[in-house]
């Protein structure tokens, strides 16, 4: 059945196209050809050269030419492996570095939680901290008053909050900056770095339960994730990333597999010494000769 | 509903993007307080003294001045304590405006790096800091003038809040400059440093403008005489130490320098606040 046959006869087909263009128009994020570019030279950079120890830095291009839009609904996923530019376009839509060619436009509130406990200051107490906190989130000081007590229930630090964060132990720390960074944020947008747990089991649990929360609570939220299993049970939507490339995107379940199977490694290949042939063990089947363990590699013979 | 989205102006020029920079500190004036407060919590925090240290610091500097130019140069001023103390005051806020200003943005890198707000509030919060142990000084030394030198004082003291406010216009955009520039070539926090060690023994800190003008070339102490800094600072003493009024153009010419520089330090600032992502 053709995709015409669907359509009411009394409504123009070109309506869905406008409809796109309008969900489009509404983007939560919409990003048209961008790129980004780390060290290349600079007049600086040659200066530094030239009298000082600064090397000057290869130009790289972090990003390379992304078209991605992510709508109101999405749970959107990037994936790929390390270096591959997932948390440079997370940085890029959180406006935390800028481009340099392209467009990126963004709707509504973005909140970036891509390290928790950032912003605390050892010397400071936990109720300050999280003052400072959510006036570096935007917020105004009777909104922060107002969830300072949502905070503390949640990190479970009891009167710990009113001691210098440097007398809290790890564990507390890293409760207390959970706690604060997703209490003290009620984004559009939302981008998250890893859908994370932290701390010991019980509290793992919960904080996972957090993040599903303001997942839900979102009107749309992007996620870098290694977690596949989880990209293809949550996301609407994915993106393959490679060397700053999409270089597939759609259903997640698709994605996902494609990327599995991108990142299986090809098995090892050996040269039989006797008849040359290439086998993937070391014992060759025709002529029954063992490959020395020490043998050189004959070219040719990894599959790389 | 939480946060705030930054007002943001689009395909603007250079004074309309300086002009951002403005709306974003006073939509965000509360994060300046935040991080200003916690800038004074964190310098004192583990000192036994802990905040008086705002109190001893000055005094404790007067008397170091006072014993080496008094017993080391044998060279007297009557009340050479008060003399030194009114231009050390102003002299220490500003020197360290300009010092920790220009490790405002490289000394709160991790957060930088992580959170999205306008980066102007950083070398705000620097210098309201600053203003506040200005603040705080200047209070100590009228009590101790109370105490000490009651002759000297007279209601021309109500003039140090003004003379406060014009040292702030007047660092403002040398301070913004600085520590965006300070982002690229971090160098630039050593070399200052150094820079406002050597102003010190330019400025009429320890000496008075006159002593110096009749010791130099008369063209050099014309030009001493239209320094911002030597009439600013001047303008302190003769409020406390001459109990008289600031001479006009102490106050005017900073003034006037600080608020004609603002809007190129701003668009400057607008320009480089972009990069900071990266270049950290």
């Amino acid at each position: 059945m053709s995709a015409d046959a669907l359509v009411p006869p009394s409504v123009d087909p070109s309506w869905f196209d406008e409809l796109r263009e309008r969900q489009d128009r509404h983007a939560a994020i919409q990003i048209r050809g961008l790129g980004v570019r780390y060290g290349g030279t600079s007049a600086i950079g040659t200066l530094g050269a030239l009298v000082g120890r600064r090397r000057p830095t290869r130009e790289v291009w972090a990003l390379r030419d992304i078209d991605l839009t992510v709508r109101a609904g999405d749970c959107f996923a990037i994936v790929g492996r390390n270096g591959a530019g997932k948390s440079t376009l997370l940085r890029v839509m959180g406006q935390l570095i800028d481009h340099d060619t392209g467009s990126v436009r963004v709707r509504g509130r973005i909140n970036a939680l891509l390290n928790l406990g950032v912003g605390f200051d050892p010397h400071l107490t936990g109720r300050e901290n999280v003052h400072l906190l959510g006036a570096l989130m935007g917020l105004r000081p009777a909104q922060i008053r107002q969830r300072v007590p949502e905070v503390i229930e949640f990190a479970d630090i009891g009167d710990f909050i009113d001691a210098p964060l440097r007398t809290y132990s790890t564990g507390m720390r890293a409760r207390l900056g959970f706690a604060a960074a997703t209490a003290l944020t009620e984004p559009h947008v939302l981008l998250l770095d890893e859908v994370m747990g932290t701390g010991d089991a019980a509290f793992q649990e919960r904080s996972h339960e957090r993040v599903m929360e303001l997942i839900r609570g979102a009107h749309a939220v992007v996620v870098a994730s290694h977690d596949m299993s989880w990209v293809s049970a949550n996301a609407t939507y994915a993106v393959l990333l490679d060397g700053g490339r999409i270089i597939a995107e759609g259903a997640p379940a698709g994605v996902t597999t494609l990327y599995r199977a991108r990142s299986v490694k090809p098995p090892r290949r050996y040269a039989c010494p006797e008849c040359e042939e290439i086998l993937p063990s070391t014992l060759c089947s025709t002529c029954g000769v063992w490959r020395h363990p020490r043998a050189e590699a004959s070219p040719g013979a990894r599959d790389s | 509903m939480s946060g705030r989205t930054r007002v943001r102006v689009y395909r603007a020029g250079p004074f309309a993007r300086a002009g951002q920079v403005v709306v974003d500190v006073l939509t965000w004036r509360h994060l300046v307080v935040q991080l200003a407060r916690a800038e004074l919590r964190r310098e004192n925090a583990r000192l036994v003294l802990g905040d008086l240290w705002w109190i001893a610091d000055p005094l404790l500097q007067m008397v170091v001045y006072t014993v080496l130019v008094s017993v080391v140069f044998q060279r007297t001023l009557p009340d050479y304590p008060l003399f030194v103390l009114s231009a050390l005051i102003p002299w220490k806020a500003l020197a360290t405006s300009v010092t920790s200003g220009a490790t405002a943005i490289t000394g709160n890198e991790r957060i930088v790096r992580q959170l999205a707000f306008p980066r102007s509030v950083l070398p705000m919060a620097r210098m309201g800091a600053q203003l506040w142990r200005l603040a705080v000084a200047l209070v100590v030394m009228v009590a101790l003038m109370a105490l000490l030198w009651p002759e000297r004082i007279s209601l021309h003291l109500l003039w140090l809040p003004v003379l406060g406010i014009v040292q702030f216009v007047f660092l403002l955009p040398f301070v913004l400059v600085l520590s965006a520039a300070t982002v690229v070539v971090r160098d630039l926090a050593n070399l200052m440093r150094h820079v406002m060690r050597l102003a010190l023994y330019l400025s009429p800190v320890l000496y008075s403008v006159d002593q110096l003008v009749e010791r130099v070339p008369e063209a050099i102490g014309a030009a001493y005489r239209l320094n911002p800094v030597a009439l600013l600072i001047d303008g302190y003493r003769d409020v406390t130490y001459y109990a008289t009024a600031p001479n006009a153009s102490a106050m005017l010419l900073p003034f006037g320098v600080g608020l004609a520089l603002l809007p190129f330090a701003l668009a400057w600032f607008a320009a480089m606040e972009r990069r900071f992502g990266k270049l950290l």
